[in-house]
């Protein structure tokens, strides 16, 4: 598979077809993979890709990284499906050009969920909590796939997958809060759920506001609290479920659990899954007469 | 350092009964920045202005704070006074503490407190108040009727005559609308068509008007003052400046179909004029029926034309023309399809999906399930009119019979939360007097009933016209018919009467529904082409439901007629008359103000999501492209156009990066206000 992939790739850069291809390579530990842009088509050979290769690619085509500066027309990149979402819902929020993209899909059995857990296989035990329930182990937005694409029925609603979303929402509201004032206790606004999340694309982030300064900089409860809950908020309806805020997370703080409710709020009500269309805006800026108000009371 | 102004208002009693005005004045005192309190009876009355212009004359305030009513009320007022004073009017904020605040509490000490809380809010956001200038916006004096029927001709009439440039588009191929089809009108029996088509003729010959028949309006953009309509011309495949109107083509036309006019009483043929009066008489051909267009078959329409104005290769034209202010007529329908799907209405066996094969066989082909006899109130008037298909005399749609028992059925849709429209549709009552009136008068043995609810005849000369009715024989009944059915040649008609406590059957030749008024099928999607608001029917929505009846949620676009809710010709009438008057007085200077609280954006921070230009219901959000000094594209950025912003506000809520802020009310503003009343909640 990895094969078609590379000769795929080599001809795109020697035919000039692309400037960029951004894929996986081995990291510095057996464990670990890491992201590699490979310019020249002798390289090619270091691209791979295997259950290790979790890190979330889309996050280099977010404006915010500033890579067009570098002059590159046309990038392509290796996409995992849940990837593509990511890289659906930057072309959908105008972040992106589909045509500025050549997508290389490969079909994906699921991720370790931490290098630390990989032991040459996948298995139960070591997969990633987002891939329990994956409807797109086969991409659903290619330009090359190795193989044929079969259909695939992506129509079922999104699901939640960590089931420490439903035990949360089980708890009385004084508990859950009381969870979260813990877990919260640990936060120091390092903001790495910012900085690995593609979605992200302000150029002055809300936090980053001083004229006035919305959310308190300081990481006390307040500052913590209005940063995550100002988070989440404005990833409903765009988060694609990526997870790599979570695993980013240098205090081990889930905040991906926000979103992965906010996602099953926003399924309820407006049967919307982000990442799957190239022309749907979110939700929350768009209104149809058939939209739920029950939450209007 | 500010100098703030804050004058507390006792509005006579209203704010002073249950907040303590002096204590509220002392603590704003204390204030940083406060440096004038004042403690009134009625700050707006004369001296209550003149208190206020002084101190700031005197004090040389720098903004000033009103702790009163609404600024819905006043806010005008004081900003004006600050004006004549001297003060940027936009450093005038109101502080609501009567409808916020002594109207909704009854303890005083609560009351005062609030009143403290929302006055220091007002204190800490208005020292972030700018001074900010009216916009000077640019004119278009024309403007533009949307529908020809009895409302848009008369806001055409009415602007013509003082002198504007009018255009009319209207969708079928002649002007008169609804009214044009009505055979006589209450409550004095006068001929409609006899005082509608002097003014069709009127408005066809008059210089100023210009009558874009058979077209519609396909897109709009631009603001109040400058619009930009543009309107689809559909092609009628006769040329207008040639053809005569002799009417040779249309009496030879061999095919034919349902006239829409008639309420597909009757035919008419492929090449047609609505009905004979119709302005302008020219033809147009129907291009989803004609064999010519469709197969290449026939064309005898062009073999007859004299002048030779037939042109079967005619296309759709685009007209884009410029406009200063629009009025929206696009008048009713009856509510479509009442006898066909009003399910109320049909017994369950007699419902067409229910019909057994033997009940099938029984009813004539075309009619399966439906009870021909029964029909709506336009259908009516049709039969009644001595124009329509039976020259006035009233016979029954099945065979042609005169009707020996009408019955009326007030309320058929109207009233009805379950099946139909909650609301009354207010002229059924009335027309349906009329209509047994007519049939009394064209069939003197002829026996009506009338089944109501209630009466509700409102109106100059309204009741009368009622006992009128029930003088000239129509037994009226109170209470609901409960269905129909078919017996023989005959409808049964059960239903009860309430007043006496029983059951009421009769056997009715014909059944005449006085079905609900509701708007256009396509009225929501004419609103959103227009960027106007409606209610949950499709009505158009007005501004303001006693102050501003006329205006629509978006300037420069008025309401005439039943578009915007149930109304008889009267009201139609004066209403339209009314958005005339609303457009001339727009008209009436070279150039608009406009209040500069409107949204602005900046464009470094912008992302360009877009998210803005999806949100706003007025259209104002552009995308731009950001050059550098030396001419090269280096960004694209959000961009509103100050003169179609209303300053809703959407956009900065759905702004993530807070790029767009909405002047008067701006993020530190904002900020400023929420913090002084609560800043440390966690």
């Amino acid at each position: 598979m990895i094969e078609q992939i590379r000769n795929q790739a080599r001809k795109l850069l020697e035919d000039g077809d692309v400037d960029v291809v951004i894929g996986y390579a081995e990291g510095s530990d057996p464990s670990r993979t890491t992201p590699v842009f490979i310019r020249k088509a002798k390289d090619v050979d270091k691209l791979i890709y295997d259950p290790r290769c979790i890190n979330s690619l889309p996050l280099y085509l977010n404006k915010r990284h500033e890579y067009t500066r570098k002059g590159w027309k046309k990038t392509a990149i290796i996409g995992k499906g849940c990837d593509i979402r990511a890289i659906v819902q930057l072309i959908a929020e105008n972040q992106l050009k589909r045509d500025e993209i050549y997508i290389l899909g490969v079909p994906c059995e699921g991720q370790v969920s931490h290098p630390e857990k990989w032991d040459g296989s996948l298995h139960d035990g070591n997969r990633a909590t987002k891939c329990i329930g994956c409807d797109v182990m086969t991409p659903h937005e290619t330009d090359f796939f190795p193989g044929t694409k079969p259909d695939v029925d992506r129509s079922s609603p999104y699901e939640v997958t960590s089931p420490k979303v439903a035990n949360l929402m089980e708890l009385e509201l004084d508990k859950r809060f009381a969870f979260w004032r813990t877990d919260f206790d640990r936060c120091f606004k390092c903001y790495a759920c910012r900085e690995v999340c593609p979605h992200c694309s302000c150029n002055v982030c809300i936090t980053d506001e001083t004229t006035p300064s919305w959310i308190d900089p300081a990481a006390h409860k307040k500052g913590v609290f209005s940063w995550h809950l100002t988070r989440a908020m404005h990833l409903v309806g765009r988060c694609t479920g990526c997870g790599e805020c979570t695993r980013a997370c240098p205090m081990d703080i889930q905040v991906d659990l926000f979103n992965q409710r906010m996602k099953e709020v926003v399924q309820e009500s407006y049967s919307y899954k982000p990442g799957y269309s190239l022309e749907d805006k979110h939700p929350l800026i768009t209104y149809q007469v058939d939209d739920r108000e029950d939450f209007i009371k | 350092m500010a100098k703030i102004g804050v004058f507390v208002c006792q509005c006579g009693n209203n704010i002073a009964r249950t907040v303590d005005t002096a204590e509220v004045a002392k603590y704003c005192g204390e204030q940083d920045g406060v440096v004038h309190v004042e403690d009134y009876k009625f700050m707006c009355s004369a001296p209550g202005q003149e208190m206020f212009k002084k101190a700031i004359k005197e004090k040389g305030l720098d903004a000033c704070i009103v702790s009163a009513c609404s600024p819905k009320m006043h806010e005008a007022t004081f900003r004006n006074a600050a004006e004549a004073a001297g003060l940027n009017p936009f450093k005038v904020e109101i502080a609501n503490i009567r409808e916020h605040c002594s109207w909704v509490h009854d303890d005083k000490a609560v009351g005062t407190v609030k009143s403290k809380d929302l006055t220091k809010m007002m204190i800490e956001r208005i020292k972030f108040n700018k001074p900010l200038e009216r916009y000077v916006m640019p004119l278009t004096k024309r403007a533009l009727v949307l529908g020809g029927g009895i409302a848009g001709i008369q806001a055409a009439l009415d602007l013509a005559q003082a002198g504007v440039d009018v255009h009319i588009v209207e969708r079928e191929p002649s002007l008169g609308g609804n009214m044009a089809r009505l055979s006589e009108t209450f409550p004095t029996l006068d001929c409609s068509q006899c005082i509608m088509t002097p003014r069709m003729v009127e408005v066809q010959n008059h210089p100023l008007i210009t009558v874009h028949a058979y077209a519609e309006l396909e897109q709009l953009s631009g603001y109040i003052g400058n619009f930009r309509a543009r309107i689809r011309q559909k092609a009628k495949y006769v040329i207008d400046d040639l053809c005569t109107g002799c009417g040779e083509c249309w009496e030879k036309c061999p095919f034919s179909t349902e006239s829409e006019f008639e309420m597909g009483l009757v035919k008419r043929p492929i090449i047609y004029i609505p009905f004979p009066q119709a302005v302008p008489t020219v033809p147009v051909i129907d291009n989803t029926e004609c064999p010519k267009i469709l197969k290449d078959k026939c064309g005898l329409c062009a073999d007859v034309c004299g002048p030779d104005c037939i042109d079967f290769t005619q296309q759709d034209e685009i007209k884009e023309i410029d406009f200063g202010a629009i009025i929206v007529a696009t008048g009713f329908q009856l509510m479509p399809n009442v006898y066909r799907e009003y399910g109320g209405w049909r017994p369950p066996h007699m419902t067409p999906k229910k019909l057994t094969a033997k009940q099938r066989k029984a009813l004539p082909r075309s009619d399966a399930g439906r009870l021909v006899d029964v029909i709506n109130g336009l259908e009516f008037e049709r039969l009644a009119s001595a124009s329509g298909p039976t020259g006035g005399q009233i016979r029954r749609p099945s065979d042609g019979k005169i009707p020996e028992v009408v019955v009326f059925i007030a309320c058929v849709g109207s009233r009805d939360c379950n099946k139909g429209v909650e609301y009354c549709s207010k002229i059924c009552c009335m027309y349906t007097a009329k209509h047994t009136m007519l049939y009394q008068h064209a069939v003197h043995h002829g026996k009506s009933y009338v089944f109501y609810m209630d009466i509700r005849a409102g109106g100059k000369g309204y009741e009368e016209f009622i006992n009128r009715a029930q003088d000239e024989g129509a037994q009226y009944v109170r209470g609901r018919v409960s269905r129909l059915t078919k017996k023989g040649d005959k409808i049964l008609v059960k239903g009860a009467d309430t007043l006496t406590g029983q059951a009421v059957d009769v056997e009715a030749d014909m059944v005449v529904l006085a079905t609900a008024m509701v708007p256009q099928g396509d009225s929501e999607q004419v609103a959103q082409t227009l960027g106007i608001g409606y209610d949950k029917h499709g009505f158009f929505s007005e501004q303001h439901p006693k102050l501003m009846p006329v205006e629509s949620s978006t300037g420069g676009i008025f309401l005439a007629g039943a578009c915007q809710g149930v109304k008889d010709i009267p009201e139609t009438v004066a209403q339209a008359s009314a958005t005339a008057a609303k457009v001339l007085g727009l008209f009436s200077k070279d150039e608009m103000m406009r209040d500069p609280e409107i949204a602005i954006v900046d464009q470094e921070k912008c992302m360009n999501c877009w998210d803005c230009v999806t949100v706003c219901p007025y259209l104002a959000i552009s995308r731009v492209e950001l050059k550098d000094r030396n001419g090269n594209f280096r960004k694209w950025a959000a961009e509103v156009n100050p003169g179609l912003c209303q300053g809703c506000g959407i956009c900065n809520t759905a702004c993530r990066s807070k790029s767009i802020e909405l002047m008067g009310y701006t993020n530190e503003q904002v900020y400023a206000q929420i913090t002084a009343f609560g800043g440390d909640i966690i």
